[in-house]
């Protein structure tokens, strides 16, 4: 062959690797800066946007705006809503969530929720152009309402009730309407005493908004119940897993049920059996998951409510699932483990990682996982950096390729961690959020909004009035506000 | 009966009822309808909505907001003196712009600006002064106190003995773990004074959630000690049987404003007006 037909040839197969490799792997000129863990800088090859999402005419507002959630409609990703534990600003009426039509930009808070002032629980997905919201609605105990919109951006509507029942806690959404109609699930822990404390339980339906029935996916018997969050995972092809943490006479156990035909049915989630022959894989067992509900002066101010859990699945093929979960051991307050399978959820050692986990972080809470449609696992997470008064609750957003190797952990937010003052539990909320639009992260996560760009080595905006120069918040009239948490968006896109 | 006195009595009448009307006017000003939000005194600066209005209707002025009456501190919407937000009106012409009103509101939206729905609003005379609104504030404070106590069971002012967890068997809820759990702990109460409604006995028993959880941190968390004001809705009338103690559940103390400090109680006093169905006074 002559030389110039080799080097065209060479040219080609380089090409043609580089597209593949960039295909499969996303950014694999990243992976040199992966090996470590901490704060490493923002990967060249992403575009990290992070919002404050308080809206302008908000700027007065001092409220703990912990706890966020986020979703996407999937008809349009301009669309998004966001909830928080957010005080109605005017002090009376329903429970705002935050609207935005320009893909984050911008904020705009709509009391449409009807929950007294704000609620106690709140989570928020979408099925094509339907807004759904699980909340926890105030001022009764433990009162389930399944709420939906067919309209999320006109303010003066409230959701509709869907489902309405007491003695249930931590509802958590999820929604897809991929087969045609929606399909809605909501993991909650269910107080029934028919149940004989086993309380993990998903109210779900295929033809949403209607139809929703609650089915038990916990088996076993418990120690009394079960712990508070009980998450669903949406794969492909009716696939749908559902994470939750068991608590057994020995010790905790973190358990991944699944269902291969809608997850709906007298057997519902039965697929997956373990080796006592009954549904749901126990991944870790023997745990000590601690159930403090406190304040921690060494955590941060936080309260450690068992909580700490987060299931996904990728979304083209469904035997690739994650979950990543908090525990207690090695004398951290708490250690978060993310660990992956490849076989629909039988075993749970993940590609060449010889260790079970794909990542373990000490001194961390509030796991978040999402695939994007090329197999890129993003995981965000809290983690406390520091004692005393030099505490800081550092947010990462670490990405791992398809073979679990971590391909860009960037820092969101690092801010104080003993100030502004708790006014309530959860202080910065028992769980956060991340998901996917094609191969764009979109997530949520709330941090103090003292206004000082170190604070957000990604960058970040504000909307409400802020002085960067002085590190000062103001309201409409100029005049100083005191800092407070807030929700922060934010999006990374490959680039 | 001859005309002379025929028409004094009439025009007695007419005072009478003028001076009624004026009366109610002043009460219906003072107070904040029910589905009121947010009241303001402000003035119509544009007859079209400010840019970044969401969904902007016919008929949105903007009105920029020079003093908040409703709520106040510490709710944080009291601080939005100073802003220009949206307003769709309740009526198409008036007040027109330019002019100043006390404008009665239910919140829409906050966005890059704040838009609201009118419920109405009163026209504030040119000549009218700062020291008039400044009043228009206190009488709204009072006006929203009033309501507490007129839909109030009992009303009553006490010392906070002692606090203690509740017995076991006060509910089945007690044993879940839940980080909602509101964390019920009683309170024994020596009522030194009912302002309204009837207790049966000297000390009285209320229960409260202790919990720091969002649900329940701003509910009252009573000390041992603590002197305050009790204003107890419809479960407070277990405390007028004198069995309460023995057979039925404490009143729950959840709202915020179920316990004000002792020195509003002469404010509580002139705020319970005087009604015929109300039951007999203390022990």
């Amino acid at each position: 062959m002559r030389p110039m037909l080799w080097v065209g040839a060479c040219a080609l197969a380089l090409g043609v690797g580089f597209l593949l490799v960039r295909h499969y792997f996303w950014s694999p000129l990243q992976m040199h800066i992966e090996s470590g863990s901490g704060d490493i800088p923002s990967a060249p090859h992403v575009k990290i946007t992070v919002i404050d999402l308080i809206p302008e005419s908000m700027s007065f507002e001092t409220n703990q705006d912990s706890e966020p959630n986020l979703a996407i409609n999937p008809s349009n990703i301009k669309q998004l809503a966001a909830s928080a534990l957010t005080e109605n600003p005017a002090g009376s009426g329903n429970a705002p969530i935050f609207v935005s039509a320009d893909g984050g930009a911008t904020w705009t808070a709509c009391p449409i929720i009807q929950s007294e002032l704000r609620t106690a629980d709140i989570t928020l997905r979408f099925t094509r152009n339907r807004l759904y919201a699980g909340i926890l609605r105030l001022p009764d105990k433990l009162h389930l309402n399944i709420q939906s919109t067919d309209d999320f951006l006109d303010c003066s509507t409230p959701m509709t009730i869907r489902v309405d029942r007491n003695q249930v806690d931590q509802p958590y959404v999820q929604a897809t309407d991929s087969s045609g109609s929606d399909r809605v699930y909501v993991g909650n822990n269910d107080f029934d005493p028919t149940l004989r404390g086993r309380t993990a339980t998903t109210d779900a339906t295929l033809a949403g908004p209607s139809g929703f029935s609650s089915f038990r996916i916990e088996r076993r018997a418990t120690s009394g119940q079960d712990s508070p969050p009980i998450r669903p995972a949406i794969g492909p092809n009716n696939v749908v897993y559902a994470a939750f943490i068991a608590n057994r006479n020995s010790g905790a156990e973190v358990i991944v049920v699944r269902d291969d035909s809608g997850g709906v049915g007298p057997n519902a989630f039965g697929a997956l059996k373990d080796s006592d022959g009954q549904p749901g894989v126990r991944i870790d067992t023997g745990l000590t998951i601690p159930f403090e509900n406190f304040p921690h002066t060494s955590f941060g101010q936080e309260r450690m409510v068992a909580s700490d859990l987060s299931i996904t699945v990728h979304p083209l093929d469904a035997a690739r699932v994650c979950v990543a979960w908090g525990d207690r051991r090695s004398g951290a307050q708490l250690t978060l483990h993310l660990r992956c399978s490849s076989d629909s959820g039988r075993t749970w050692k993940a590609g060449a990682q010889t260790a079970s986990d794909v990542r373990t972080v000490a001194n961390a809470r509030a796991p978040a996982l999402a695939f994007n449609s090329s197999g890129v696992l993003g995981f965000l997470w809290q983690e406390l950096d520091g004692n005393g008064t030099d505490a800081r609750w550092v947010t990462h957003f670490e990405r791992f390729d398809v073979s679990y190797k971590s391909v860009g952990n960037n820092v969101l937010a690092s801010t104080k961690a003993n100030s502004p003052p708790w006014k309530f539990m959860p202080y910065l909320g028992d769980f956060e959020h991340v998901m996917a639009a094609g191969e764009t992260f979109f997530g949520i996560f709330a941090a103090s909004n003292v206004p000082d760009r170190r604070n957000f080595p990604s960058g970040v905006t504000y909307q409400r009035h802020a002085d960067f120069d002085h590190q000062l918040l103001l309201d409409g009239a100029g005049n100083k506000v005191a800092p407070s948490i807030d929700p922060f968006v934010f999006i990374v896109a490959p680039q | 009966m001859d005309i002379r006195r025929l028409q004094i009595t009439k025009a007695t009448l007419l005072i009478v009822c003028t001076m009624l009307f004026l009366v109610h006017q002043s009460d219906s000003n003072a107070s904040v309808p029910p589905d009121t939000q947010y009241v303001f005194v402000g003035e119509i600066t544009d007859t079209t909505p400010p840019t970044g209005t969401l969904r902007p209707k016919a008929g949105t002025v903007t009105v920029h907001v020079d003093q908040v009456l409703h709520p106040l501190p510490p709710a944080d919407i009291a601080n939005s003196a100073g802003t220009s937000i949206a307003m769709r009106r309740a009526q198409p012409d008036a007040p027109a712009r330019g002019e100043r009103a006390t404008f009665y509101t239910e919140i829409i939206s906050f966005g890059k600006i704040m838009e609201v729905q009118e419920v109405k609003h009163v026209i504030i005379p040119a000549t009218a002064s700062a020291a008039s609104e400044e009043d228009q504030v206190s009488k709204m404070k009072k006006a929203e106190l009033a309501r507490n106590v007129q839909e109030a069971t009992v009303v009553l002012a006490g010392k906070v003995m002692f606090v203690s967890q509740p017995p076991a068997a006060a509910g089945a809820e007690e044993g879940q773990m839940s980080e909602h759990d509101p964390q019920w702990r009683d309170a024994v109460v020596q009522v030194d004074n009912v302002i309204k409604g009837r207790v049966a006995n000297k000390e009285i028993t209320v229960r409260f959630p202790a919990s720091t959880d969002v649900a329940w941190y701003k509910s009252p968390k009573l000390k041992e000690g603590q002197q305050a004001v009790f204003i107890l809705g419809e479960d407070g009338a277990t405390l007028g049987h004198a069995n309460a103690a023995a057979g039925e559940a404490p009143p729950a103390i959840t709202r915020p404003n179920s316990v004000l400090p002792i020195t509003s109680l002469s404010e509580i006093r002139a705020a319970k007006k005087p009604k015929k169905h109300v039951a007999s006074e203390p022990n």
